[in-house]
């Protein structure tokens, strides 16, 4: 059977340490720290504003911050305790960003959970506020709120929502254990999705790389009509969006479009199951299987709550092997490098990669020598060699005019270069700056 | 604690540009030593010459002018080489290191180094030199040995007086320019071990197929139509050399590989003009340059159609 797939791409899982073999065989393992440091800004849209003060007593999923704006999320306790701090310290994009500390108290006591009785029977309106309420975001690594995702505006349909379980980044497992352990989370959040969109056809992706997964999952489908497994070509960025929907649905979302223009949704496996809590058992987003692998010496697939410090989980591993040289959330394609080991996980870490000082070190870069590569590899068949050229010139508008605006910063382009072009860094610079300029004009 | 924060992706594939160019140096060594071992002790002081000076010329030219020293990527040494394999045996050695100079300073570092040159550096100094003094460029002698067996159609006549044997074509038979024994610039002889070559580059991923396969392809097809025997047109001068070694140079190939189809055709088609209709009994070198000047042309008119380009309906 021919596998689904695009074209350029990459296979970064075949460089030493990077596949997946530490931990695709660990079975999800729940981890509770003694105190959670719940970020409150690590989503896309506006940061929430806490609802709770130093010295409240909370219950596990209750709320302790108020979504603002149109595509604000609420935020939720993950373990049941007392405020112990409302702060802000440095975490990802930000050197400042709030946070809600809480001092867990053991007894994970649940607050009262309200789940949907009858969702098959429920207003798509209904489903998506409850999807809002429970302050799901994507889980895949980008963070955009689910609610708004599945909100279609006005004279937008979709007719198929695809659940991305293609997990085709470095190191990462969560997703593929989530698919062997619970794929009835994922199947029923996917029927739920596609009820709030109003979808007549599910289908959930898997690379062929994760044989028991697709065989989990295709048991589990069989008495699903309208749900479907479609198995992908092990190739990075597979799980790219649009790469998905070209590979699965051959459509190309326009260039500036959504996918919802080719009326389709993506989420990732995780969301699904998500969705399917917060919907069927009215439990909020408070946790999520993140894998902890590199210079670890237990590397795991960890059950973890939002809030969790990096350091907690690490040592939930056993601790360090050698002095960590960078510290990804992610895998080692996309992860996002931390500044220390104090910042705590958020909804979207699938990942914690630690790498050992050698591993850190940042290549030496050299001239280009045109070697085609990157115009190979490029999913959205961009030339990156001259787009570099172009930035590196300041020729914002050049670069714009040769789509970089297109670019979705996969890195693929840079993992293949010999000269070690500083590439992907070089386009989100570009991005930002092109997006500050459409913002400010 | 001190963590390095930086964008991703946080992993890089092993290929370097020193790894690509010791492939390619790797790849050239089956044509050197076949060389070495038919034309003797004067074709490796050629090619050692060659290779020593160009790398001196880059390291040289490097700290004079207080840049990054990168000879340790290899690309002088593969340029030195791929010119002393380029010329035949009994050249006079200043030569090799006039060559070298041309390729290195006046091709390469004048225009801003490793991958800003326009053409094929070895290719345009050998071009210079076959142009200055083509006495010395085109008298080549007869290999001193020869590789299983000792006669040739050749056998007997010491020199010929004409780029690599073309005009007694009819007289050599297949096997003899296979192996390489006929006279030739040094590299170019032994058929065998550029198709050895060749084979290791595909291999290793260093270069894909879309040059060579069109440009030997185009010259078979072309000398077909203009009734000569293709198989032969390959088998003697400088195309299989040409169009393994030197039209795949990265720097002066188009980007694309629809692009680099076009190049390798448009090779090939110049290739058989020059040779049936051209004043020089060869042509792959002029060929080879002429088109590196077109690759920026090829490229702007090859380009890929990126995902989604219809814009949006607004």
């Amino acid at each position: 059977m021919s596998l689904f797939t695009f074209r350029g791409g990459v296979h970064p899982l075949k460089e030493r340490g990077a596949g997946k073999d530490a931990t695709c065989s660990k079975a999800i393992r729940e981890f509770v720290p003694e105190v959670v440091y719940i970020p409150l800004d690590t989503h896309i849209g506006s940061a929430s504003t806490p609802c709770v003060k130093r010295g409240d007593t909370v219950l596990m999923g209750q709320k302790i911050a108020d979504a603002v704006g149109g595509i604000g999320i609420p935020v939720h306790a993950s373990v049941s305790g007392t405020v112990k701090e409302v702060g802000n310290m440095q975490m990802l994009r930000k050197m400042s960003s709030p946070y809600i500390a809480i001092e867990n108290d053991g007894n994970d006591t649940w607050a009262e959970l309200k789940p949907m009785e009858n969702y098959e029977n429920a207003s798509r309106e209904e489903i998506i506020s409850a999807i809002k309420e429970a302050g799901i975001c994507g889980m895949g690594g980008a963070s955009f709120p689910t609610h708004v995702k599945l909100n279609l505006p006005e004279g937008k349909t979709v007719d198929t929502v695809l659940v991305n379980g293609a997990e085709c980044e470095t190191f990462l497992t969560a997703d593929d254990r989530l698919m062997v352990e619970q794929p009835e989370g994922i199947i029923k959040g996917l029927l739920i999705a596609m009820r709030a969109v109003d979808a007549k056809k599910g289908i959930i992706c898997i690379e062929d790389n994760k044989p028991a997964a697709i065989e989990t999952i295709k048991k589990a489908v069989s008495n699903a009509s309208n749900v479907e497994v479609a198995i992908l070509q092990t190739k990075y960025p597979q799980g790219g969006e649009k790469q998905l929907i070209d590979a699965v649905l051959k459509r190309q979302v326009p260039s500036g479009g959504l996918p919802m223009d080719v009326h389709a949704v993506v989420i990732n496996v995780g969301t699904a199951k998500a969705i399917s809590e917060a919907v069927l058992e009215g439990k909020p987003l408070i946790s999520r299987i993140t894998t902890v692998t590199g210079a670890v010496k237990e590397p795991d697939n960890l059950l973890i709550r939002v809030g969790t410090r990096v350091i907690d989980a690490v040592n939930a591993c056993g601790g360090y092997t050698e002095t960590p040289g960078k510290i990804l959330f992610g895998g080692s394609m996309t992860g996002n490098a931390i500044p220390n080991d104090e910042v705590p996980i958020t909804k979207a870490n699938n990942g914690i990669v630690v790498f050992n000082e050698q591993e850190a070190k940042t290549p030496e870069e050299f001239a280009c020598i045109r070697c085609s590569r990157c115009v190979d590899v490029c999913p959205i068949m961009l030339a990156p060699y001259e787009l570099k050229v172009l930035l590196s010139k300041g020729d914002l508008d050049g670069a714009k005019e040769k789509n970089l605006e297109d670019c979705i910063l996969c890195g693929a382009c840079s993992y293949i270069c010999p000269a070690r072009r500083v590439l992907t860094p070089a386009f989100k610079e570009g991005k930002d700056m092109l997006a500050m300029r459409r913002k400010k004009a | 604690m001190k963590l390095r924060v930086s964008h991703g992706p946080h992993l890089f594939t092993r290929e370097t540009t020193q790894t690509l160019m010791l492939n390619v140096l790797i790849a050239l060594m089956p044509a050197t030593l076949v060389g070495i071992y038919l034309f003797g002790t004067k074709a490796a002081l050629v090619i050692a010459v060659s290779v020593v000076s160009s790398v001196l010329f880059e390291l040289v030219w490097q700290l004079l002018m207080k840049k990054r020293v990168t000879v340790m990527d290899l690309s002088a040494a593969v340029t030195g080489l791929l010119l002393g394999l380029n010329l035949p045996c009994n050249v006079p050695l200043w030569m090799p290191v006039l060559g070298s100079a041309i390729a290195i300073l006046l091709v390469k570092q004048l225009f801003g180094g490793l991958g800003h040159n326009f053409m094929n550096p070895a290719l345009f100094a050998r071009a210079v030199l076959l142009a200055s003094w083509p006495l010395h460029m085109t008298t080549y002698h007869l290999p001193e040995r020869l590789l299983f067996g000792s006669e040739t159609a050749l056998s007997g006549v010491d020199t010929v007086a004409s780029a690599t044997p073309l005009l007694s074509l009819g007289k050599l038979t297949n096997t003899d320019l296979l192996i390489g024994n006929i006279p030739g610039s040094i590299g170019e002889v032994c058929k065998v071990a550029i198709i050895i070559g060749f084979v290791y580059l595909m291999f290793t991923k260093t270069i894909t197929w879309h040059v060579p396969v069109t440009f030997i392809g185009t010259v078979i097809i072309m000398s077909y139509l203009i009734g000569v025997d293709g198989i032969k047109a390959v088998l003697t001068g400088g195309v299989l050399f040409g169009a393994v070694f030197m039209a795949t140079d990265y720097v002066t190939n188009p980007m694309y590989r629809l692009g680099q189809c076009i190049f390798g055709v448009m090779c090939g088609i110049i290739v058989v003009v020059i040779r049936k209709y051209g004043g020089y009994p060869e042509g792959v070198t002029y060929a080879i340059i002429f088109m590196n000047c077109l690759s920026p042309l090829i490229d702007r008119y090859s380009k890929k159609k990126i995902y989604g380009e219809v814009k949006k309906s607004v």
